[in-house]
């Protein structure tokens, strides 16, 4: 048994922790835009800066740039000593690295220009995402080729967790992002209505599932024990809340569709295993503070250790609250509001934040084989960090149930007591601010780090290569005849992979294949008919402004509701709506059944300057709508996307859809023009009213042949 | 347009059948299979981040 010499290849660990620092920084600086803008819409600057348009530049910022630079930089660290062996090609690792910024950098540019398939956190068009595909290939073939070349035969758990990673978000961005493009950065996904939104928050939920949670869940695995020097509590606990933690993630998507059109079965589904996820997500928090059972003092010391217990503590606050939140009598009161953003950011604040600054404070002395340049910033980082948490997720738990409670007050007489929606926005402004603060805080913290991270660096040098020496595996065929069954996939990543790949699918096909094969889970309406050219137009820019993240279009069987906004949203509505959006957030009105409601000059005045309609209205002004051309251009290949869907646009309209289009916008134009308005029928507020003017239309037409 | 792909299976009520199956046939060997493991070999493998250096002698 020869004892083989090589090297960790530490220069990719160092580019990834670089890029993690920066692109923390950036994501966290659009947060506290956003965050500002929603307390002043003066701090909306322009078209390409508003709150729609910023919104998904800040979460695909800290969650695909800040975590997933640091599930990288971790897991590359990680992996290498784990299986005493370097990575399987530098080239890939260069290439992957490379790669993943490059895509940031597309989405930097991208999503301000408004280039976005209105779907959260998967916004990116698709040129970018057949890159993440590929990214994300070479990165599976790097990592896996370490793993099958590695010294140490046993895969120790947090390997088990990289290869859940690896192969679910392949099937979760792949499935998701099924899409028909109809320029070079705008294309409609095949799915509709609910099939869509089902498809849409079975991605989303495993998005925190598969790379917010397991990868940090692996990280965990290794760097708290490393920061220990302790094992971890109980390695049999690991086994089986990887397992359970794997299978039952996936089957919780629907909880972020309770009360909406989705079947009562599909919800069900989604509730109760999301109550049942409590237990292996306990078991990896249990796992990982328990691991310091005994050694608690050196917490007090330790500034490694504190950030991490603190990242523990905020997993199993968030893993309790979710399934809580996913309660429906809970839920009929958190869903829309700002609980489920304070439950987001005690998520990823708190545990995803906290973790990435333990393991770089750990990893950047080691890296330059040096010390921490100062013990005192990092303290201080913690407090202000901790501090920052605690004033972002309080003013949200507040606002989140005073708003709540405002929709649904009665006065005596069975009226709402706050029909005007802005009441209730207005109540919690001061939150707003406050919330803005602790966003602040939070990132004076990592900005403060990345300083002290700097001076540590300077102060010593690359070790780029670090030696290391083992015996080669032995390729023996071990006969596993004393041991147990887990022994057996325990070594056999190959199959690992494949196992955890068919438990994966297992949740997701049952929830999605008879949501898009059996009738009677979405009611057809007669009266429902395709959007004409003009309104689907106007919901492209719609889509483009990001309007769905602060206006929902889906009213739930309250009374509350029904009475603010009109009858409550039926499946059939959707059928024809690709993307769905219905929206996760009502900072502004559900505007389901806004057709009608408004007379054209209404909403031409309320884009141009919400104020005017609505007194300290938040909502960002839309000038540029009133004065730029809507291209037309594009009309003819989004009716031809649409006819492959089978909407039952007739055969040719194609062709024709430009003259339909300009006949509605002249009419809407000379209504416009009936109250005093002049603008000329090509411009994108005409085709953007038109929209707004059709929604929840259809079925009151049946009412009224009724 | 999905609908027309999975129309002529018949019995397809069969398979969540199955899968409960699979699934309860799945966690109640692995909790077994857990209750019965050896606890120094959980050990040995819990220590691997913590061995970096130390080459193992490869057992089974």
């Amino acid at each position: 048994m020869s004892i083989e010499k090589f090297s960790y290849d530490n220069r990719i660990v160092k580019n990834f922790a670089y890029a993690t620092i920066l692109w923390g920084i950036v994501g966290m600086l659009a947060g506290l835009i956003a965050a500002l803008q929603l307390t002043n819409a003066a701090y909306n600057l322009g078209p390409y800066a508003s709150f729609g348009r910023v919104r998904p530049l800040h979460t695909n910022a800290v969650i695909f740039a800040f975590v997933g630079n640091g599930i990288f930089m971790g897991l590359y660290y990680s992996l290498q000593r784990l299986c005493k062996a370097r990575m399987f090609s530098d080239v890939l690792s260069k290439i992957h690295f490379w790669g993943w910024q490059l895509i940031i950098v597309l989405a930097a540019i991208t999503l301000p220009l408004g280039m976005t398939s209105g779907k959260e956190y998967a916004e990116l068009e698709w040129p970018i995402d057949i890159l993440i595909a590929l990214v994300w290939v070479i990165f599976g073939i790097n990592m896996f080729g370490t793993i099958l070349r590695r010294r140490e035969r046993h895969l120790y758990v947090a390997i088990w967790f990289y290869i859940a990673t690896v192969i679910t978000v392949a099937v979760l961005h792949i499935v998701n992002s099924i899409e028909l493009p109809v320029s070079l950065f705008k294309s409609y996904p095949i799915y509709a209505g609910v099939q869509d939104a089902l498809v849409q928050w079975w991605y989303g939920h495993n998005a925190v599932a598969f790379f917010l949670t397991t990868p940090y869940l692996g990280l965990m695995y290794y760097f708290i024990p490393k920061a220990a020097n302790r094992p971890v509590y109980s390695y049999k606990l690991s086994i089986i809340h990887f397992w359970a933690l794997i299978f039952l993630y996936i089957w919780a998507g629907p909880h972020h569709l309770l009360y909406t059109s989705l079947p009562d079965w599909a919800q069900s589904l989604g509730i109760v295993f999301s109550i049942m996820l409590i237990a292996p997500s306990w078991g990896g928090m249990i796992n990982g503070l328990l691991t310091l059972r005994g050694a608690w003092d050196r917490v007090r010391e330790d500034i490694v250790l504190k950030f991490m217990v603190v990242a523990i503590t905020a997993y199993g606050m968030a893993t309790f609250e979710g399934p809580m939140l996913s309660l429906k009598s809970v839920n009929a009161i958190s869903h829309f509001t700002d609980w489920t953003i304070a439950h987001v950011h005690i998520g990823g604040l708190g545990w995803n934040g906290m973790l990435t600054f333990g393991i770089l404070y750990f990893l950047i002395p080691r890296l330059f084989n040096t010390q921490l340049w100062s013990k005192k910033l990092a303290n201080f980082h913690f407090w202000i960090a901790t501090l920052g948490i605690l004033f972002y997720a309080i003013p949200m738990y507040w606002s989140g149930f005073t708003q709540s409670l405002m929709w649904k007050e009665f006065t005596a007489d069975g009226i709402l007591k706050y029909p005007n929606f802005l009441e209730t926005v207005v109540q919690i402004l001061p939150m707003y601010k406050l919330r803005a603060f602790g966003g602040a805080l939070y990132l004076v913290g990592a900005i403060v780090m990345a300083y002290n991270l700097v001076r540590t660096i300077r102060s010593g040098k690359l070790v780029s290569d670090e030696p290391a020496e083992a015996p080669a595996m032995e390729n023996v065929a071990i006969h596993v005849s004393k041991g147990h069954w887990h022994r057996w996939i325990e070594r056999r990543p190959v199959q690992m992979l494949l196992v955890s790949l068919v438990v994966i699918l297992i949740g997701g096909m049952v929830e999605i294949i008879p949501m898009l094969t059996i009738k009677s889970n979405i009611p057809s309406i007669s009266s429902v008919k395709p959007y004409t050219p003009l309104e689907l137009q106007g919901r492209d820019i719609y889509i483009r402004e990001g309007c769905y993240t602060c206006h929902s279009q889906m009213i739930r069987p309250f009374r509350s509701e029904t009475e603010r906004y009109g009858e409550y949203s039926k499946a059939g509505e959707f059928i024809y709506d690709h993307p769905f959006q219905w929206g996760s957030k009502r900072t502004g009105p559900d505007l389901a059944r806004e057709g009608g409601k408004y007379p054209n000059s209404w909403h031409f005045n309320h884009l141009l300057d919400p104020t005017t309609m609505s007194p300290g209205s938040i909502m960002p002004a839309y000038e540029s709508m009133t004065e730029k051309a809507l291209d037309i251009s594009t009309t003819p290949a989004k009716i031809r996307a649409m006819q492959a869907f089978g909407v039952p646009y007739p055969e040719g309209y194609d062709k024709t859809a430009n003259e339909d289009l300009m006949k509605q916008a002249v009419e809407i134009s000379a209504d416009l023009e009936k109250s005093g308005i002049e603008v000329t029928p090509n411009k994108e507020v005409v085709a953007i009213i038109a929209y707004l003017q059709r929604l929840g239309t259809d079925i009151k037409v049946s009412a009224e042949k009724k | 347009m999905f609908k027309h792909y999975f129309e002529g299976i018949n019995g397809i009520e069969i398979y969540p059948v199955i899968l409960l199956v699979i699934f309860l046939l799945f966690f109640i060997s692995m909790s077994v299979w857990m209750i019965r493991a050896n606890n120094l070999t959980m050990k040995e493998q819990s220590r691997i981040p913590l061995e970096e250096n130390e080459n193992h002698e490869q057992k089974n």
